[in-house]
């Protein structure tokens, strides 16, 4: 069965390389495109901190921009792996295409990361996102944050957790396409959503932390694995976040399943 | 006799393209009423997405109240005049326009009484139209809403400050109207645009003033982006509106805007006249 699944990774890369090797300006763009992305968001977070005198609600500098350094590296993680063959879903349903993804032996999401792509054009940034987090993590080390085993462990897990919350927000957002044709377009608020989680949690009043901590854990993609590696977090409030976060993904995979089984290969689109 | 065949040819012109104006606004209008609840979806998440971003930038103008750039409201009112400027650009013209020239549509729309050019530009007018229709009343709420928000808008306009306004928000319009068709009119050279397309998004972000005050970059990037159109778009009718822009430094940014304006208007002739001599209608 491993071997299986191996063997379809192996396809779709082989595929969106072939692609990519097709459409290699636009690579070139893209890169250009996620590059200067970065620069807008880190440089608008500087921007913000300058204002504030180099602290905001207890947080330093460097551990502000450590924060948005591992929300760097999960966006392109998620955009590299996953947006093809999410954000395809109301294209899918809406062109009646998903007939042949249901019709796979696999589980109808892997189905549809198997019949699309792997955005590999992303992976120069992931390597630059990555240089961005080792940079800030040297920076808080500096700043006399300890790199211990259990710490380095909780942002490593923790880190895992934040990315099944994306895919988790962008399941939630595409799956009403099964519902509605008319909400096919759900990519665009993934990203106004998850454009909230690359801030510390901290920043946001009461309300809205208990919200992005529990109802819709944008906090779990960047902040809490912050926070954990700072030891900010004890025990009993990690294992909550741990469990809120795979509670989340686990309710957005049921729901993109039960929208799954009401696709009746009806449909209006070319 | 013959000035009077001019005269009723014109009248027809008029004619015609009132009509087309009145078509694309319809059609603008229907297609965002037919798709309200996605819609509304959408909103809500750039409201809620803006909500939080204004908070960062609240709290951090909040955490120095030494500085002198910003206090928090000013911030709040910054984003929320921001945000309205940045909705009501057609951001997906250029998408439009590459996908007519890549699918062969052009081939038809060329045919028509008016050239191509207008057309999509039209499109773009009747959009932002539809979308200050949709939003104004949205951003009067808020500043009714939120008093201190309000009075901090009305303590600097003044008739002159509003003239200043309508010229800079003419000049932000004009500049993302053209230089959209600019990267959609790169479809007469490449398969797909959605790399320079999503390349002038990120410039957008950068150089506009949409996910930051504009005017808090440093002076030399400052001075860069004052040289795009994308500073147009934005940063300069907002911070206009709020008075951050001297009156006596506007003569001299409103000359540079309608050079910029200018030079982008020209691109987009000289990539349109030089595509369409290239163009098949074929179609892929």
């Amino acid at each position: 069965m491993m071997r299986y699944y191996f063997n379809i990774a192996k396809q779709v890369a082989s595929i969106s390389t072939s692609s990519m090797l097709v459409y290699r300006s636009n690579v070139l763009f893209f890169f250009l495109f996620e590059s200067l992305f970065l620069a807008a968001n880190m440089g608008g977070i500087a921007l913000g901190l300058n204002l504030a005198g180099g602290t905001l609600s207890g947080w330093t500098y460097n551990q502000v921009m450590f924060v948005a350094s591992i929300f760097g590296v999960g966006h392109q993680i998620f955009t590299a792996l996953c947006i093809s063959g999410l954000f395809h879903t109301g294209y899918f349903v809406w062109s009646g295409r998903m007939d042949y993804v249901l019709l796979k032996p696999l589980h109808p999401l892997i189905a549809m990361h198997a019949a699309n792509e792997f955005i590999i054009s992303n992976i120069p940034n992931l390597i630059i996102n990555i240089c961005l987090f080792a940079f800030f993590a040297s920076r808080v080390a500096a700043e006399g944050v300890v790199f211990g085993v259990f710490n380095t462990l909780g942002l490593f897990v923790f880190f895992l957790a934040g990315l099944a919350v994306r895919y988790g927000i962008a399941l939630l957002v595409v799956s009403p396409a099964f519902f509605a044709e008319k909400l096919a377009e759900g990519e665009d608020a993934y990203w106004s959503l998850q454009s909230l989680a690359k801030y510390p949690t901290g920043v946001f009043p009461r309300a809205m932390q208990w919200l992005f901590s529990f109802l819709l854990p944008l906090a779990s993609v960047a902040a809490i694995p912050a926070e954990i590696f700072f030891g900010r977090q004890n025990l009993l409030q990690s294992a909550t976040h741990l469990f809120v976060a795979i509670f989340f993904t686990w309710a957005a995979v049921k729901f993109y399943e039960s929208g799954a089984r009401r696709y009746q290969s009806v449909n209006t689109g070319a | 006799m013959i000035s009077k065949t001019k005269s009723e040819s014109l009248t027809h012109n008029v004619r015609i393209l009132s009509n087309s104006c009145k078509v694309y606004f319809g059609q603008c209008l229907q297609t965002v009423l037919i798709y309200r609840s996605a819609l509304i979806i959408f909103l809500l998440s750039e409201a809620f997405a803006y909500a939080g971003f204004i908070t960062f930038w609240y709290k951090a103008a909040q955490s120095n109240p030494n500085s002198k750039t910003y206090t928090p409201m000013g911030l709040v009112l910054y984003f929320s005049l921001a945000l309205f400027h940045h909705s009501i650009q057609h951001h997906a013209a250029s998408r439009d326009i590459g996908s007519d020239i890549r699918l062969g549509k052009l081939s038809y729309a060329i045919i028509r009484p008016f050239p191509f050019l207008l057309q999509a530009l039209l499109r773009s007018v009747a959009f932002t139209i539809t979308y200050i229709i949709l939003l104004s009343p949205l951003l009067i709420v808020t500043l009714a809403a939120i008093p201190s928000l309000g009075d901090q808008l009305y303590s600097v306009i003044d008739s002159t400050n509003f003239q200043h306004y309508l010229a800079a928000l003419t000049i932000g319009l004009l500049c993302g109207w053209f230089i959209r068709l600019v990267v959609g009119l790169l479809a007469f050279d490449m398969a797909q645009i959605w790399g320079p397309d999503t390349f002038l998004i990120a410039l957008y972000y950068a150089a506009s003033g949409a996910v930051y005050p504009i005017d808090l970059l440093p002076g030399w990037a400052l001075a860069l982006a004052k040289w795009t159109p994308l500073y147009y778009m934005v940063g300069f009718p907002v911070l206009t509106l709020m008075g951050r822009i001297p009156h006596s430094e506007f003569t001299t940014e409103c000359v540079r805007g309608c050079v910029v304006t200018f030079a982008t208007f020209s691109l987009m002739i000289f990539m349109w006249r030089r595509g369409i001599k290239r163009f098949e209608a074929i179609g892929i």
